[in-house]
């Protein structure tokens, strides 16, 4: 199984448990996203996180300003 | 006609829409004009032209003459509401209108229409503004330009052919075509200075939590920002006087105090410090030469004025990129999840491929996504924002691309560098830099400390001051639309 089938057959698992619809000629576009995705997710994994990169009040500038 | 070669200022365009808020402004208020006079060139305009722009899906031309006519008996009867009384200016259309419809230019949203103002639509109102209309964006913010809506896509009054850029596509476009000095857009990830950037205007997206997004139809709750695209900076200026403010009932909203955005509009760039990360774009595929000798030649003219520019390094340009894409995606999903399983073919092709992406994500991809968010956030204020006065970088990477190079099955991605200030919050503006041998227009962004917008803008006003870029129109004319 190639690579991008397998990912075509998770995205069918991940859609049908989520219960997430994929309508016939969008499918591809979606799976290409997905791919893309993933590799995003990959990257973010790569980078050395510790426990004081919480994400509690991670939009707002006072916990940034706190550090500082 | 519509030019397509490269710009000239233009001798022959009405002088009224040639007009800056501050400039028609001062003529408002001496009597010279009134604002029925711009109101009704702005709709003349719009009515001549732009049928080949595509830049609105509603024209409010009986509010419009209203909201002229108040605005006039108030100057008559010595009342000042501020820079914006008497000013023509659009909305993006998922800016909620009381009254009139606000459609996020979506099959599933085309009867909407609100009962009340968002929060900027009534501010504006208050101030004495004119609202001519409600501008194309794509479909709910997201996924563009398509053919598949029930409008057409906006295009670029530089050329036609070209993109405007998205999300604020129709802001964009209908401010660089002169049809409004001002037009509120919305960015997430560049829906602001996107736009701006291809079309050659000011595009301003405020500190997080500065403007308020109630009655704003959201894409991502926590990148959302509200701001203006304006021909000049100090139009975008006196467009944020108006609009920022606290709203205790937008949970992001900020209380920094009364900024004040034009006063230190003048007082130049001498003794400042500017970062310049210019890994964000080397060797990024797309990268155009025109846009890295646009941005170097900014560089030197910020020198000239008196500031010094230091190469620095943060993290690189896809870690941003990946935070803000899961993150928009995520939360884009949870505001859709119940259209996308119930009614998906009623979302255009594009939006719905990439939102439902959104919805195969797992909960410790966003996590990993929020936890990277702040690591970048502590890297751009504490790290660099606290030695630097603002950082200068690229707003895309090329000029406007093509519409027919759009793959009619796959949502296309831009080469915009946008996206790190959506996810840091930070104040970032889109300013033109020149333009491109074809005629288009170039840009860069300034990113300044978190609530100093009026040093971002005082920043942009040097800069646009001494480049004089701003006199440059498209070729487009009330004459050659006869």
């Amino acid at each position: 199984m190639s690579r991008h089938a397998d990912t075509e057959t998770m995205v069918d698992v991940i859609a049908a448990r989520n219960g997430l619809p994929l309508p016939e000629g969008r499918k591809a576009a979606i799976v290409d996203g997905f791919i893309e995705l993933e590799a995003m997710c990959a990257r973010l994994r790569t980078t050395n996180l510790t426990a004081v990169d919480e994400p509690a009040n991670v939009y707002g500038f006072a916990p940034i300003t706190r550090i500082a | 006609m519509i030019e397509n070669e490269k710009p000239t200022p233009n001798a022959v365009t009405p002088p009224l829409n040639d007009l800056s808020i501050i400039e028609a402004g001062k003529l408002l208020r001496q009597g010279s004009i009134s604002a029925k006079d711009l109101a009704e060139d702005a709709l003349a305009r719009i009515s001549a032209l732009d049928d080949r722009l595509n830049s609105f899906i509603t024209v409010t031309t009986d509010r419009a003459l209203a909201d002229a006519d108040a605005a006039d008996a108030d100057f008559a009867k010595g009342v000042d509401r501020g820079p914006m009384q008497g000013i023509p200016y659009a909305l993006k259309d998922i800016f909620n209108t009381a009254g009139i419809r606000t459609t996020c230019h979506s099959k599933l949203l085309l009867d909407h229409v609100p009962n009340a103002d968002c929060v900027v639509a009534e501010k504006l109102r208050s101030a004495g503004g004119i609202l001519i209309g409600k501008t194309a964006t794509h479909e709910f913010a997201f996924g563009g330009p398509s053919f598949d809506l029930p409008f057409p896509p906006a295009r670029n009054p530089w050329n036609p052919d070209h993109i405007p850029g998205g999300s604020s596509s129709g802001s964009g476009a209908a401010v660089a075509a002169g049809f409004v000095r001002m037009a509120i857009g919305s960015d997430t990830g560049g829906s602001i200075r996107g736009p701006a950037a291809y079309c050659g205007t000011i595009g301003l997206k405020p500190t997080y939590g500065l403007v308020s997004r109630r009655g704003v139809f959201p894409l991502s709750f926590t990148l959302d920002h509200a701001g203006p695209l304006s021909r000049t900076v100090e139009d975008a200026a006196a467009t944020m006087q108006v609009i920022a403010g606290y709203d205790p009932q937008d949970p992001a909203s900020a209380d920094p105090g009364t900024l004040d955005f034009l006063s230190g509009l003048d007082e130049g760039v001498e003794g400042m410090k500017f970062a310049f990360p210019r890994h964000f774009f080397e060797g990024a595929a797309g990268l155009s030469d025109e846009v890295v000798a646009a941005l170097d030649g900014a560089i030197k003219q910020l020198c000239a004025l008196g500031a010094t520019v230091d190469i620095v390094t943060l993290p690189d340009f896809e870690l941003f990129n990946a935070a803000g894409r899961v993150i928009l995606l995520s939360e884009a999903y949870a505001i859709h999840e119940a259209d996308m399983k119930s009614r998906p073919l009623d979302y255009g092709r594009f939006t719905h491929a990439r939102m439902a992406v959104g919805g195969l994500l797992s909960a410790s991809d966003l996590m990993q996504a929020l936890r990277v968010r702040r690591q970048l956030s502590i890297s751009v204020n504490n790290t660099v924002l606290s030695t630097y006065d603002a950082i200068i970088a690229a707003s895309t990477l090329s000029p406007a691309g093509r519409f027919d190079q759009i793959d009619p099955e796959t949502p296309p991605a831009w080469a915009i560098q946008t996206m790190p200030f959506n996810v840091t919050g930070n104040p970032a503006m889109s300013i033109p830099t020149g333009f491109s041998a074809q005629g288009l227009p170039l840009s860069m962004q300034i990113v300044g400390k978190p609530f100093a917008d009026p040093t971002v803008l005082r920043i942009g006003k040097a800069y646009e001051t001494a480049a004089g870029l701003t006199a440059l129109r498209p070729q487009i004319t009330m004459a050659e639309a006869a």
